[in-house]
């Protein structure tokens, strides 16, 4: 049975390769996601490729409109820190939202092969992304319940993500580490309600009966753990590749 | 817009009056009374990830989405802010999400919040009219002549009196159409017919789409996207 659904999943992953799902538009037809992170697909072509940072460099500069030339992204949470994110889990992600199995309107036309490129592509911005130096001053949560926050991530989140919100790369476990608030607390919202569809299922199994308050606590406790200081810029730090 | 507050001195209403139309006049013609800092709006324009999406200038969009160059300003404001409102949506994109949600997600932050005043809406608006339009190259397959001329038919009988000539000169609150592309020509006339956009004047449109079959609406794209948007109006 898993092997079927692997092999279904695997299917619609080639259509939607091929241009057939998705492109023209038809909302109905998606990549299956039961399988948490199934075999198959660019994501695991473009982990075997070999990443050429100077194309990775190219291909970022359209990156850089929303997740700026620093890939810092902004404070108010609009777009994701992405500097210093694990190669494996940016490859994941955008092969994903190009897939469509993560939801993402704004990003979606440029996570195309028109806009960036084949799976080459994906392998190298990839790598070029996750070389980038952090931002010193992600957005912070309102820092009122931090001691709840601590105690939840203590208990539900360090087992993947681990005791400093630095991820699991092998297991395309995110690094959170230094991500703006605003950010954490949406996507906690849309895997706990299911619409970030390329959620795993333990995850969502796990935080199943946070409420209101846990989120804000948790989430606001994560975006204080910092990432150790060799990967984090000076402030005022330009990225000398956009400059 | 602003509105005159009642009761105030004759003088003082009148003197409002003129600045609401000078705003005015600088938003329908591009330049006008209040001078554009070109510098500071192409700036905005960078910073809001406008060019992410409409290239560079307003100029080349990527895929689908539509040229900006030379467009009337006053449309530009009231689309863009039906866009941010959530007013104007449309059918489904390439990600099966309603067109201009994608938009809406680069300009509202997640707790609501607004990342763009209306004043820089405004500045990077009248920059964008002043700027010269893009002259699209030829389709690879253009359609034949006696399509265009059936085309140049449906254009003069229904579209002209509100889009101006060859689409070029169109009436306050209209778009220019001249030379638009045909991905985004088409996906506005079929959201139009099916209520999927029914934001500012599709209302007003609505009639003319209801009438016409899938491939008028193609080759109508086609001579409009056909027409030289630099031509004097």
């Amino acid at each position: 049975m898993k092997r079927m659904k692997r092999a279904l999943s695997a299917g619609v992953a080639a259509l939607a390769l091929a241009g057939l799902v998705g492109a023209g538009g038809d909302p109905g037809e998606k990549t299956n996601v039961n399988v948490w992170n199934a075999e198959g697909g660019e994501k695991d072509e473009a982990m075997k490729l070999k990443p050429d940072l100077e194309n990775g460099k190219a291909v970022y500069e359209v990156c850089s409109a929303c997740h700026l030339p620093e890939g810092w992204g902004s404070k108010d949470g609009t777009f994701p820190q992405i500097a210093g994110q694990h190669f494996e889990v940016i490859i994941k992600q955008l092969s994903d939202i190009r897939a469509l199995n993560r939801d993402n309107p704004t990003m979606y036309p440029f996570a195309l092969p028109k806009e960036i490129g084949g799976v080459q592509s994906i392998t190298d911005v990839s790598a070029y992304i996750s070389k980038l130096p952090m931002t010193p001053e992600n957005g912070e949560g309102p820092g009122k319940d931090l001691e709840h926050g601590a105690k939840l991530y203590k208990e539900n989140c360090v087992k993947c993500h681990g005791d400093n919100g630095e991820g699991k790369h092998e297991k395309w476990f995110p690094l959170i580490q230094g991500q703006h608030f605003e950010y954490l607390i949406r996507q906690f919202r849309e895997i706990k309600s299911g619409k970030r569809r390329n959620s795993n299922p333990e995850m969502v199994k796990q935080i199943e009966g946070f409420n209101d308050r846990d989120v804000v606590a948790v989430m606001d406790y994560v975006s204080r753990l910092k990432p150790p200081k060799d990967r984090v810029a000076p402030p005022g730090w330009q990225n000398p590749d956009f400059k | 817009m602003m509105h005159a507050p009642t009761g105030l001195v004759p003088a003082v209403a009148s003197a409002m009056l003129a600045v609401t139309l000078a705003a005015s006049v600088s938003l329908a013609q591009g330049a006008g009374a209040a001078p554009v800092d070109a510098a500071a709006a192409k700036k905005l324009y960078m910073t809001r990830s406008c060019i992410a999406c409409h290239g560079k200038d307003g100029k080349k969009a990527i895929q689908d989405y539509p040229e900006l160059a030379g467009q009337r300003a006053d449309y530009m404001v009231a689309q863009i802010e039906d866009i941010l409102s959530g007013k104007r949506v449309g059918g489904p994109d390439g990600s099966g999400n309603p067109r201009a949600k994608g938009m809406r997600g680069a300009l509202i932050a997640p707790d609501g919040q607004r990342r763009i005043t209306e004043d820089e809406v405004k500045a990077i608006s009248v920059w964008l009219a002043t700027l010269e339009p893009l002259k699209h190259a030829a389709p690879a397959t253009p359609p034949t002549a006696e399509q265009l001329a059936a085309a140049g038919k449906i254009f003069t009988e229904k579209c002209e009196a509100c889009h101006g000539p060859a689409g070029r000169a169109p009436q306050e609150g209209f778009p220019s159409i001249a030379g638009q592309k045909h991905a985004y020509v088409v996906a506005q006339m079929k959201d139009i017919k099916s209520g999927a956009r029914a934001n500012g004047q599709s209302e007003a449109m609505k009639p003319f789409v209801d009438e016409l079959s899938d491939a008028d609406i193609e080759f109508l794209a086609a001579y409009i996207a056909a027409q030289d948007p630099t031509a004097p109006k």
